[in-house]
């Protein structure tokens, strides 16, 4: 059973709606970060949790609320990684099924496909932050500006060198 | 085909976006609902295990307040109880006279004491020495509190106690008015009932001890002093006796008589000074005032009045702030070293964070 609201809340019904703005959003950044399901979706969970609990703290002056979101997630996602170095657990589970088959309509949108996918695991981690950022979340500069902690020029260059860089391996797999 | 040091073009940025989106991971329908479930509950139920020390660290301030407050409770306490010892000296201001009564009772053991463990800390004064005859010389300083229309009755009371232990008055004043009184006494008390009268006096009725003092000075080199001298006076008068008696020639004699002149004024002024100590050693000063109290009229001085409230209140007061700026005194560097710590701190977990990403 669930609790309803008794009254109106005006901090509770702005979580709601980033809530629901941004579930999947967060949830592919994070999974992209720790490149393991599980740990992706108790992450995501932890995030939305401490978000609620912090939301009357959100100080709209310091930017908006994804960007804050994400900021509590990126938090957390770090310190299950340097939670999971320290313990040196399980290996790292990859994303067995990053995303859903797509309709395969020809070979050359498949390759395509394995070509990025194969360029986007050999990029270095922050790379890979800020792609998860800009295509699996859709943030803005500014957003993951703020979420990283750079300026918004400095996210822009970041994610123009991290593309080329993605087009490079692309271009140089056979 | 393009080389792969060429720049990026609009087209090639939306193609990669539109490729990369696609790679997008999709959680899946059970977490999802689950996640909404806990959503709609606003997270009521127990938290999923976090990895984190958030609720430790949000505790964190409010322990080293709570310790803090705590020293400074006992500072504030061990300092308060410590103006109350009785020993070397005493001062109770507005001490409740049943209070004051019992402690004046107490009070002659560690004066008492004292000689003692001064006679071992003397130079020279060896383990060997008897403790118990050695000669002390005994003081008392005793302040008493009475309602200002018993001045008077008090000091007939020390009269009277001062008679009853064979005591000696040196000297009194006393001087009465309407709006209160005082009395001084310079007394001699015999030592060794001092304990006794000095109760007696705290124990005078209408009246409770205000302050008392007692002091004790080891006179026992200048006791033995003063004997060694007196007997080699009289050793040199009797020599010069037997010397006069045996002369042969009148000058002679009256050489003899004039250090026998001389030996006897020494003789005289010792047995003096050895009189005077005796008797400093066998009676103890005790110098008393009393002093009428304020509002006292009618009564004992300790009945609850609006201002004996308003005093204990602000009694209260003074206690609770001198805790306050105690705590002040133990939190303010605290809050200063974690001024200083805190963003260092978050620097520190920034960093570790950041490597944790890089060796991901």
């Amino acid at each position: 059973m669930t609790a309803t609201p008794t009254a109106v809340d005006a901090t509770w019904e702005r979580f709601e709606a980033l809530y629901r703005s941004s579930r999947d959003d967060l949830y592919a950044y994070v999974a992209t970060l720790l490149r393991d399901r599980a740990a992706a979706e108790d992450v995501t969970a932890l995030a939305f949790e401490r978000a609620y609990r912090r939301r009357r703290s959100f100080d709209r002056r310091r930017g908006d609320e994804r960007a804050w979101l994400f900021g509590i997630a990126r938090n957390a996602a770090l310190d299950e990684l340097r939670r999971r170095k320290r313990h040196a657990t399980l290996a790292a589970d990859p994303l067995d099924d990053p995303a859903p088959p797509l309709a395969e309509h020809d070979d050359e949108q498949a390759l395509r496909r394995t070509t990025v996918r194969a360029a986007l695991d050999a990029l270095a981690p922050r790379e890979r932050e800020l792609v998860a950022l800009k295509f699996h979340a859709g943030l803005s500069h500014a957003e993951i500006a703020r979420v990283l902690g750079v300026s918004e020029s400095n996210a822009g260059t970041l994610l123009h060198r991290t593309l080329t860089k993605l087009r490079r391996a692309c271009l140089a797999t056979p | 085909m393009r080389r792969p040091d060429e720049d990026l073009t609009p087209a090639e940025v939306a193609e990669l976006g539109t490729l990369l989106a696609a790679e997008r991971p999709q959680p899946t329908a059970a977490f999802g609902a689950a996640l909404d479930a806990r959503v709609a509950e606003r997270f009521a139920r127990t938290r999923i295990a976090a990895p984190t020390t958030y609720g430790r660290r949000r505790l964190l301030p409010s322990l080293i307040a709570s310790a803090a407050t705590l020293i400074a409770l006992f500072v504030a306490l061990q300092a308060d109880s410590g103006k109350e010892r009785p020993f070397p000296a005493t001062a109770l201001p507005g001490r409740s006279a049943p209070d004051s009564r019992a402690l004046s009772e107490q009070a002659p053991a560690p004066a008492a004491a004292l000689p003692q463990a001064r006679a071992l800390a003397l130079p020279g004064a060896g383990a060997a020495l008897d403790r118990s005859t050695r000669k002390v010389e005994r003081a008392a300083t005793l302040a008493l509190g009475a309602p200002a229309d018993r001045v008077d009755d008090v000091a007939q009371g020390v009269l009277g106690v001062v008679e009853r232990y064979d005591g000696i008055v040196d000297a009194s004043s006393v001087a009465t008015g309407r709006g209160g009184g005082t009395a001084s006494f310079a007394l001699r008390l015999p030592a060794d009932r001092l304990g006794d009268a000095l109760g007696a006096l705290s124990r005078l009725a209408h009246a409770h001890v205000r302050s008392r003092t007692d002091e004790a000075t080891d006179v026992n080199q200048a006791y033995t002093s003063i004997r060694r001298r007196l007997a080699n006076a009289r050793a040199e008068r009797a020599g010069l006796l037997r010397a006069l008696q045996a002369a042969d020639t009148e000058d002679e004699a009256l050489r003899l008589k004039a250090r026998l002149d001389a030996a006897e004024r020494t003789l005289a002024a010792t047995e003096r000074a050895q009189r005077g100590l005796d008797r400093r050693i066998a009676y103890s000063r005790v110098d008393l005032t009393i002093e009428a109290e304020r509002g006292g009229a009618g009564g004992d001085g300790h009945a609850f009045t609006p201002g004996r409230a308003l005093h204990d209140a602000g009694r209260v007061l003074a206690v609770t702030a001198g805790v306050i700026v105690i705590a002040a005194a133990a939190l303010v560097p605290l809050a200063i070293v974690l001024a200083c710590g805190w963003p260092l701190a978050r620097a520190l977990r920034r960093r570790r964070r950041e490597q944790a990403l890089d060796a991901a």
